[in-house]
């Protein structure tokens, strides 16, 4: 995702609706380094491989070397102008196709959302594409028996979950602590090379892709309008309370 | 020509920065105020191997190379200069080590140095004489296998934590010419002994301290390149260590110039941010124009050395540039600051109390712009 925390204003394309990322550089999703870790982590259980898999524009380069320095083992860019203005629908499209092309595989861990965005639907929709079975919110994961467990957080506590394999899970940020960046891992990392995959290397109908592909339109994105004034609601917890859900309802805002 | 940092070097700089903020940076004002040793800070870089960055990975380093150990260190020097500063010092004598100690020299210090579980200081500075190498009087004497070193060392770095010091000694014998060596001598010897703190102005948790040798023996196979190659060696090391001490004083400018720039986006005017005034974009303007000069200079002068290439000018250049650059950088920080900067509760008092110190150490401003002089003239503009 965009690394905004850099830059005084979010600079954004009126005709795609959508923020625009040149000269902006990219930082891994931290939900998904939560993703990457557990995939790191399940490779020292059990073996295999972890190769990181991102769709977005040149700059996410920088993100995949990340995923290098943290222990991938392989790292793919997917990354075409056509894919650009992608809604989550054309996204999971593209992931969906990568990941056909890097099968077999028993996994493909997700962040539960991302942080700019944060719908959670590329993993219940690469699932789909994927026809694959799929377990959202995982707060633990575990292999069991060639089956997949899980604790999945739901709002009023959690429920234990299992499957077979080939998944889709996607991760809360409960599950682990990353590994941080070290820099004795850059040389091993740099010797490994990303992958790029665009629009012809994947097959796909430009038609379904980007912009044109996604049903969901934003007709408008327009950073928020900072309101100086602020409203004190006064009394005990549940005076204030029904005070402020008043406020709101008045405001039309829920 | 092609001026982008490669893939690697920025991968270097993300990676060192990632861990510099998230374990270096939340505790460099406590580690200033405190003015202690930061040990959690110095376990941090031993496990990350960063003591032995620069060194060759047969002797238990990273083998980094020139460029990218000046970008790990600037981003460590970013978020805290007490902790570079420590890694600096040890760097360097670490480089010395390397490059000119014998075999059983580096399996001894070289090798703890790099895996993080040895402290280093380089003594060089003499209390009555510093530039004036030829003034300087402490001595090593042999005696048989030993030598006897009797002098005092001043303002040495680490002095107070170092497992071992790399010393500059005269060696010659009497009536003859003045001949130096550098020689390694354990903490522990017996005669050594390490003076009080200096209570400095700046970089305060790098202990600075004079230390005294009285009739200390020490092997003379702790010799550090061969007998009579001490100022050599001491002009040929400075010039590698000026490349780091520099950069040090490059990451404290970078953490100046953002600190100011967030202040004059935040800080508002007759009703606007200062950041839009003019005064306050022609300083932030100058300070980044200069901090990038001399950081291009650091990273040509690293890469040369990586490269096999004469890389001295460059060095020179940077020691001279760079102190003076840090200086206008920090006070330009306060100025934005203003009254808010002259306190200590912004970091930006600390920065140019820290940037202070780098026209003095490993060489005065004065001596450098001599020597480029001289080495102009030899060889050429």
């Amino acid at each position: 995702m965009p690394d905004f925390s850099r830059i005084s204003e979010v600079p954004i394309d009126p005709k795609k609706g959508a923020i625009r990322r040149e000269g902006i550089s990219s930082i891994l999703n931290p939900f998904d380094s939560h993703a990457l870790e557990e995939a790191l982590r399940l490779r020292e259980t059990h073996g295999g491989r972890v190769t990181a898999i991102t769709m977005g524009p040149p700059q996410a380069r920088t993100m995949l070397r990340d995923a290098l320095v943290m222990g991938a083992d392989a790292a793919v860019l997917l990354s075409d102008p056509a894919f650009g203005g992608a809604d989550t629908l054309a996204t999971s499209l593209v992931l969906a196709e990568a990941c056909r092309r890097l099968a077999p595989f028993d996994l493909v861990i997700c962040g539960q959302e991302t942080a700019d965005s944060g719908t959670g639907h590329i993993a219940p929709s690469l699932a789909e594409w994927l026809a694959l079975p799929q377990i959202t919110f995982a707060r633990k994961i575990e292999i069991r028996d060639k089956l997949l467990w899980a604790q999945r957080a739901i709002e009023d506590g959690y429920q234990e979950v299992e499957g077979a394999m080939p998944m889709v899970v996607s991760v809360t940020r409960e599950i682990n602590q990353p590994r941080p960046l070290r820099v004795r891992s850059v040389a091993e990392a740099m010797t490994k090379g990303i992958t790029t995959w665009n629009l012809a290397g994947l097959g796909l109908e430009p038609k379904n892709l980007g912009l044109a592909g996604s049903p969901t339109q934003v007709p408008r994105l327009f950073p928020p309008q900072l309101r100086p004034e602020a409203q004190i609601f006064g009394g005990s917890a549940p005076e204030a309370v029904e005070s402020l859900v008043t406020r709101l309802r008045e405001l039309r805002a829920i | 020509m092609d001026f982008t940092l490669p893939e690697e070097q920025e991968t270097y700089r993300r990676v060192a920065r990632s861990f510099a903020e998230s374990e270096l940076a939340p505790s460099a004002a406590a580690v200033e105020e405190r003015a202690e040793f930061p040990w959690e800070n110095v376990r941090l870089l031993a496990e990350e191997g960063l003591f032995g960055m620069a060194v060759a990975p047969k002797y238990a380093g990273l083998g980094l190379g020139a460029l990218n150990s000046a970008i790990v260190l600037e981003e460590i020097c970013r978020c805290c200069c007490n902790t570079g500063a420590i890694l600096q010092g040890t760097m360097v004598c670490a480089h010395l080590l390397e490059k000119y100690g014998s075999e059983s020299v580096k399996q001894r210090y070289l090798v703890p140095v790099a895996q993080g579980k040895s402290v280093a200081a380089f003594a060089a500075t003499e209390p009555q004489s510093g530039s004036d190498i030829m003034s300087h009087t402490t001595g090593a004497a042999r005696d048989g296998e030993h030598y006897v070193i009797n002098g005092r060392k001043a303002f040495i770095g680490n002095a107070l934590e170092a497992d071992f010091v790399v010393a500059l000694a005269r060696t010659q014998s009497p009536g003859s010419r003045p001949s130096f060596s550098w020689v390694a001598v354990d903490r522990n010897t017996e005669g050594l002994s390490v003076g009080r703190r200096e209570k400095t102005l700046g970089v305060r948790a790098l202990s600075v301290a004079e230390v005294s040798f009285k009739n200390v023996r020490t092997p003379v196979s702790n010799l550090v390149g061969a007998e009579g190659e001490g100022l050599a060696i001491l002009s040929s090391g400075l010039h590698w260590g000026n490349i780091f001490l520099m950069i040090e004083v490059i990451g404290v400018a970078q953490a100046a110039l953002e600190a100011s720039m967030q202040y004059a986006k935040e800080r508002r005017s007759l009703g606007v941010p200062i950041a839009q005034h003019q005064a306050i974009q022609f300083m932030i303007s100058d300070m980044a124009t200069e901090l990038e000069m001399c950081r291009l200079l650091a990273h040509k002068a690293a890469w040369l050395h990586d490269q096999g290439l004469p890389f001295d000018r460059y060095a020179t250049m940077l020691k001279i540039a760079a102190p003076d650059m840090a200086m206008r950088v920090t006070d330009k920080a306060i100025q934005i600051h203003g009254a808010a900067g002259y306190c200590q509760d912004f970091p930006v008092e600390r920065y140019w109390r820290q940037a202070r110190l780098y026209s003095i150490g490993e060489g005065t401003s004065e001596m450098h712009r001599q020597a480029l002089a001289r080495l102009l003239f030899r060889e050429g503009g």
